[in-house]
């Protein structure tokens, strides 16, 4: 697979580079300033296709949920303004 | 979707799909000011249609779905990383990846462009707002009370939330795609989520219709978090900020 996504930038807030299977290569390429911060980075479509092949964490459970009926509401004060 | 309490009410902006209306509550604040605000908050508007739209073939959105390698603005940058962060975070209940023609993150952008407009905001400094993008809300500064409508009746309320410095998001289930089966999303009819961040307000509405409450799940690492789902004839929740009607 030839070389899909770059990262650009000299802020390490820019740096984090899109989550892509391990088969995506990285690079750097050249930054235009080091005292002019480039932002951004190197997309590809086709590695951004490729992410949906990352695989999904197990989960736990969650919070206690509570329910009841429905019920019909209550009125929340405020009526439509009429169409002209 | 919601209903918000107001009292001041700035104006409604569209660019593209999105309708962004502003709510400010900072007193004492120059309406030049307010106008350069707006103006601000249009502009970026029309950035974020600009770059996301998956309709206009010179967006970096669309772009990217046609498989061209481009350089992203770190707003496009950051929006594929929630997208990400989401879809993992819901076990592929929220998945931009999924729908037809490729990758689409409409699903979150609304929360996105709140967030974007609150940075205007604050620039401006103003404080004490609320940002309502087609229904999802990012409210700053003070509580804020916000009526979650039934489903069936867009005058009458389920459900209040309160949120400070909260992003309230709802979605429904006739507007939601079940990305594991390509069909309408059937978990619940209508989900609305409070938490501390509007991209992912938006990403887990979306998924929590379509996996209902066994969604709830996802909240173990959110604690934070409030949602309220109505699920057939049933009201539920969980979270401090949900308070049932009635």
């Amino acid at each position: 697979m030839r070389s899909l996504v770059l990262r650009a930038g000299t802020v390490a807030g820019v740096l984090a580079v899109l989550a892509l299977p391990t088969t995506a290569a990285q690079a750097e390429v050249a930054t235009t300033s080091a005292s002019v911060p480039s932002t951004g980075r190197i997309v590809s479509g086709e590695a951004l296709a490729a992410a949906i092949v990352a695989p999904l964490p197990r989960t736990t459970a969650g919070p206690r949920v509570e329910r009841r009926a429905l019920g019909s509401g209550t009125d929340v004060g405020y009526r439509p303004v009429a169409a002209s | 979707m919601s209903a918000l309490l107001v009292d001041r009410h700035l104006g409604t902006s569209r660019a593209g799909d999105l309708a962004v209306t502003l709510q400010v509550r900072d007193e004492q604040v120059a309406p030049q000011l307010l106008a350069d605000a707006w103006d601000a908050v249009h502009d970026e508007l029309d950035r974020i249609s600009r770059a996301f739209s998956v309709s206009r073939p010179d967006s970096a959105v669309a772009q990217l779905r046609a498989g061209a390698t481009l350089l992203v603005d770190d707003g496009v940058a950051t929006v594929i990383d929630r997208c990400l962060e989401a879809r993992t975070l819901t076990g592929g209940a929220f998945d931009p990846w999924a729908l037809d023609g490729g990758f689409d993150p409409s699903g979150l952008l609304h929360g996105w462009t709140a967030e974007v407009c609150a940075d205007v905001l604050r620039r401006y400094g103003l404080r004490r707002f609320c940002v309502d993008v087609s229904g999802d809300l990012l409210c700053r500064g003070e509580v804020w009370r916000v009526a979650v409508t039934h489903p069936d009746d867009a005058l009458r309320s389920v459900a209040t939330l309160e949120a400070c410095d909260a992003a309230v998001a709802t979605s429904r289930w006739d507007a939601v795609v079940d990305p594991r089966s390509g069909l309408r999303a059937s978990g619940a009819r209508q989900a609305t989520v409070v938490g501390p961040d509007a991209v992912l307000a938006d990403a887990l509405a979306t998924a929590l219709v379509v996996d209902g409450v066994e969604g709830s799940r996802w909240f173990a690492s959110l604690p934070e978090w409030s949602a309220c789902l109505v699920d057939g004839d049933e009201l539920a929740w969980w979270g401090s900020a949900v308070h049932p009607a009635g």
